[in-house]
This record gives C-alpha cells, sequence and structure tokens, in this order.
C-alpha cells in the first residue's frame, strides 16, 4: 500500500484515542488486581 | 531499504522481553511494531508498560494454534485464558500478552484493521538492536501518528507530553533519513500540521 492510497478517517481516529485509553485504564485495573491476588496467595 | 541500527548500548528488560516474544511470533505470523515502544527500541529513555504490536488475521484454528503456544511458552492473556474468546475479542480489541506472574511489560496485540495499519505493516522496517532483528513501523508514519497521539491541550501541556517527545526525538535523529515528502503526507491526512512546530 503506498500513502496516496491510505484512506484515513479522522472520527474514527477519535474513537481509537478513545477506546486506547478505556483499554489503558482496563489495563491498570487488572493489574493491580492481579498483584494483590499474587500478594494474598503468598500471605496464604 | 537498509534496516536501521538502534543507537541503544544496553538492552532492557523491554528490549529482551520483545524480542523473546518476537522471536517466538515469528515462527507463526509476521508482525509490526508500531507507537511507544519504537522510539524506545530506536533509543529514546522514557518507561512504558506496553508495547504495541499489529498482526494479519489469520483463521481462527492458527490462533489457537499460536495461543495455545504462547501459554505454553509461559505466556499468560490478560483478557481471557480461552483461545477463541481471545480470537472474539481481537475483532473489537486488543488483547495483552504478559510472562506469567508479571503483567509488565506486555504485548499489546492488536489486528490490522485500517488503512493506516496496513500501510505500517505493508512498510514495516527492520531495527538491528545488537544481535537482534525487529519490525518496526516506517518513521514516515510512526512520527505523525504520535503528533495525533499527543493530548489537544495548551502549549505547557505539549511541552511535556510523552508523544511529542516520542515524534520529536524520531524526527532528529532520523531527520536526514526519513522520506519527508512521505511524513508530510500523512501530516496532512491526520491533520496535525499545527503540531509540527514541536518537532524542530
Amino acid at each position: 500500500m503506498k500513502a496516496e492510497d491510505v484512506k484515513v478517517d479522522l472520527e474514527e481516529l477519535k474513537e481509537f484515542k478513545k477506546r486506547n485509553a478505556q483499554e489503558r485504564l482496563w489495563f491498570i485495573d487488572f493489574w493491580v488486581d492481579y498483584i494483590k491476588k499474587q500478594q494474598n496467595k503468598e500471605k496464604a | 531499504m537498509d534496516p536501521i541500527k538502534s543507537i541503544k548500548e544496553e538492552l532492557d528488560e523491554f528490549d529482551i522481553f520483545t524480542i523473546k516474544f518476537t522471536d517466538f511470533l515469528i515462527k507463526y505470523t509476521p508482525y509490526v511494531i508500531v507507537s511507544g515502544y519504537v522510539s524506545i527500541l530506536l533509543g529514546k529513555k522514557r518507561l512504558t508498560e506496553d508495547i504495541d504490536l499489529l498482526v494479519p488475521k489469520t483463521s481462527q484454528k492458527e490462533f489457537i494454534i499460536l495461543f495455545n503456544d504462547l501459554l505454553k511458552e509461559g505466556y499468560e492473556c490478560a483478557n481471557t485464558s480461552i483461545p477463541t474468546e481471545a480470537y472474539k475479542m481481537m475483532d473489537e480489541n486488543a488483547i495483552r500478552f504478559f510472562k506469567k506472574g508479571k503483567p509488565t511489560p506486555n504485548i499489546e496485540f492488536k489486528l490490522i484493521k485500517t488503512d493506516l495499519d496496513k500501510y505500517s505493516f505493508d512498510n514495516r522496517r527492520q531495527v538491528i538492536l545488537k544481535e537482534a532483528t525487529l519490525f518496526i513501523s516506517p518513521l514516515e508514519i510512526q512520527i505523525p501518528f504520535k503528533l495525533l497521539l499527543a493530548s489537544d491541550g495548551t502549549e505547557e501541556e505539549l511541552q511535556s507530553d510523552k508523544d511529542i517527545e516520542d515524534a520529536r526525538f524520531v524526527y532528529k535523529l532520523y531527520k536526514d533519513k526519513i522520506n519527508k515528502e512521505e511524513m508530510f503526507k500523512f501530516i496532512d491526512k491526520l491533520n496535525v500540521r499545527k503540531k509540527t512546530k514541536w518537532l524542530e
């Protein structure tokens, strides 16, 4: 694919930025939960 | 096109993790690394948690083999442990893989969907990092895309924005090797010409 053939939908990119931010937040929650579960396992 | 040689002198935990993952992945599918880790791989020093990686869509059967082999290799998927679920999820979202017991660093594993993704994949560049070879998105799209990801905030906010810093680092380091005509095509397509003042 060449640069001139690339079609860009700016609205879709705005959605991508939002979705990306949401996924990052989701991952932070997952990460914290994962660490807590590991700590609990170690304590048990 | 000649491979890009990274200026990095020492491999860090992220590089080793990425090299191991991509060396394993390449046996199953080609890939391209995009976004933040590209500038880190090229030598910028900053922290990140994830490595964004694009892959072409495969059949469910091929994906299940890869998914199960990744688990056998000691990786865990943050989103699900069921391969058919992961395959479906990928139509909408990225899925993340990390080494069991250690959620960071992780690979954000995404399907090629948009024309920008396709261009990045079709025109991916080889990077030599010590003894390893990795594939990254072309710098002509990487720089405009980082400008797009930067916030639309105030001048002060933009001055310390990590995406602006990434774009500037890559631009300044490879200024003489970048095809500027091609880069400006993407700058206009992504409507980020105003932000190009941060490159110089």
